[in-house]
């Protein structure tokens, strides 16, 4: 063989070069990724799975879930709006100030304050509207928006990121979504008896749903005369004379996906945060 | 084929050097493919390098720097924190740093500590800084302060603190100040400019520094 060194060397460089990008800089980089303490609330994130939400996991991959259900909500980009955080006392002049900045109905928004008064700006007109409206008591501030059109539909308030799936293994992504994505769904309150129903009996509880039900994760058992229904029997009934209880699979899986939460605000991945009259603080007070 | 084979080469009695051998061998049974070096077309060299150029970009546009926790929509760590919202107190902290570090930094440390053997007290967690009304530090940094002072228990005095009255405008005291009274570990409310200037207007007959004493009468609102 003619050039076989060269040969080698080439085969060597192509492998050892995909190794290295795909698989050990990867690691390098989020091998050792740890936990982070939230600066918001002071609670480390992400929270590790309670032990039936663990078993969760096993069946909702089991079950083949990830086929038609992601975990992952994408974001196109951010933008920013102005809201009125506290429309002060000198309202008369807040008036005047907002007609200059051609915003209507100023009179709506000094009485419902905090209240978001304009979207879709960029950094710096947020910040330039936002100041002119900062004067003495009255207060504007900037509000990160995030945008996107998982996060329209609601599926989210952010993008999710490495931190979300960091107690998951395999981290079950999905690529299909027949289903919506149920990377929040834990924040979606949703009662656990709602979700069994919906595993039982998707129509029941979502007319056009697409989704199989899951019969076999349930039982199915008569009730005689009198009897009085189990604890964790399902709300509705199914057929009378019968109730339906969830096994310890049906109430695992949906204990993991009472646990899927990737809300919080990440530093990484800002959530937008309006303002709360309460939250601003007010001016020192002026010594005599 | 390096080596031809020589049992069936006629050449095989003659035993010659390998590149000899394929050369006679070319001769007599015409051309047999031999594997060489072509050189490349000039075109795809160009392609090749356009395309390393293109990924290299990419990379730099969209790697956020190597950093494995920038994702999603933000191209790096540096425009991901400048898409945050600072609030007041934040924008104010960080021109007040500027002022501090060109100011104040000199004697009283970048670290706020002060030092103690030149009598220049600490800011960072001073009781007189952390107090919630801020009427008597904003007098200090108009007029300075001299006589013993008693900062974290400790006594200070042997140095006077040079008066800014007229160096520094009411919103760079008030950046300033309330970048002390946030940094180092310090967590203390927005000082007003609005403040200032009413501080400014009352002690605009005091001559002098301030003393310890003095400042004590000064009243505190809670």
């Amino acid at each position: 063989m003619n050039n076989g060194l060269l040969l080698f060397f080439g085969i060597f460089l192509s492998l050892g070069g995909s190794f290295w990008a795909l698989l050990l800089a990867p690691q390098v980089q989020i091998g050792r990724a740890q936990p982070v303490v939230l600066e918001t609330t002071g609670e480390t994130y992400p929270a590790p799975r309670s032990g039936l939400a663990q078993q969760g996991a096993d069946i909702y991959r089991a079950q083949g879930c990830v086929e038609c259900h992601s975990q992952q909500v994408r974001q196109s980009g951010v933008n920013f709006e102005v809201w009125l955080a506290d429309s002060g006392s000198a309202w008369p002049q807040l008036a005047a100030t907002m007609d200059r900045l051609k915003i209507s109905d100023a009179d709506k928004f000094i009485t419902q304050a905090p209240v978001k008064i304009l979207g879709g700006l960029t950094m710096l007109e947020a910040s330039g509207i936002a100041s002119q409206l900062t004067n003495g008591e009255a207060k504007a501030s900037v509000v990160l928006a995030t945008l996107g059109p998982d996060i329209q539909r609601g599926w989210g308030k952010r993008a999710t990121v490495t931190q979300d799936y960091l107690y998951d293994n395999p981290v079950q992504l999905g690529s299909l979504r027949i289903g919506p994505d149920l990377s929040n769904y834990g924040t979606r309150a949703v009662p656990a008896a709602l979700a069994l129903q919906h595993l039982y009996s998707p129509q029941s509880t979502m007319p056009k749903s697409m989704m199989p039900p899951y019969r076999y994760l349930f039982n199915k058992r008569q009730i005689a005369e009198g009897q009085k229904r189990a604890a964790n029997a399902l709300p509705a009934t199914v057929e009378p004379g019968y109730e339906i209880t969830p096994t310890p699979e049906a109430e695992a899986l949906v204990a993991y996906l009472m646990s899927l939460n990737a809300s919080a605000s990440l530093a990484e991945a800002p959530v937008p945060a309006p303002p709360v009259k309460s939250a601003i603080a007010a001016p020192a007070a002026p010594a005599p | 084929m390096k080596k031809p084979n020589k049992q069936n080469s006629p050449q095989s009695a003659k035993p010659s050097s390998s590149a000899k051998a394929a050369r006679v061998l070319v001769k007599e049974v015409g051309a047999e493919p031999v594997a060489s070096h072509t050189s490349m077309p000039v075109l795809l060299i160009a392609l090749l390098g356009a395309l390393l150029y293109w990924g290299n970009m990419y990379v730099v546009q969209y790697g956020g720097e190597l950093d494995a926790r920038v994702q999603g929509p933000y191209r790096n760590w540096k425009q991901l924190e400048s898409l945050k919202p600072q609030d007041e107190s934040a924008k104010l902290a960080a021109q007040g740093a500027k002022i501090y570090n060109q100011y104040c930094g000199p004697c009283h440390m970048g670290d706020g500590n002060g030092n103690f053997s030149s009598g220049f007290p600490p800011l960072a967690g001073s009781e007189w800084v952390l107090e919630k009304d801020p009427s008597r530090i904003i007098r200090i940094v108009l007029n300075g302060l001299g006589g013993p002072i008693t900062v974290k228990g400790r006594e200070y005095g042997q140095t006077q603190m040079l008066p800014w009255r007229e160096s520094l405008k009411d919103e760079e005291i008030s950046a300033v100040l309330t970048y002390v009274r946030n940094a180092w570990g310090n967590k203390g409310p927005v000082v007003d400019a609005a403040l200032v200037k009413q501080v400014r207007d009352q002690t605009a007959d005091h001559s002098g520094a301030w003393t310890a004493e003095d400042l004590f009468k000064v009243p505190l609102k809670n």
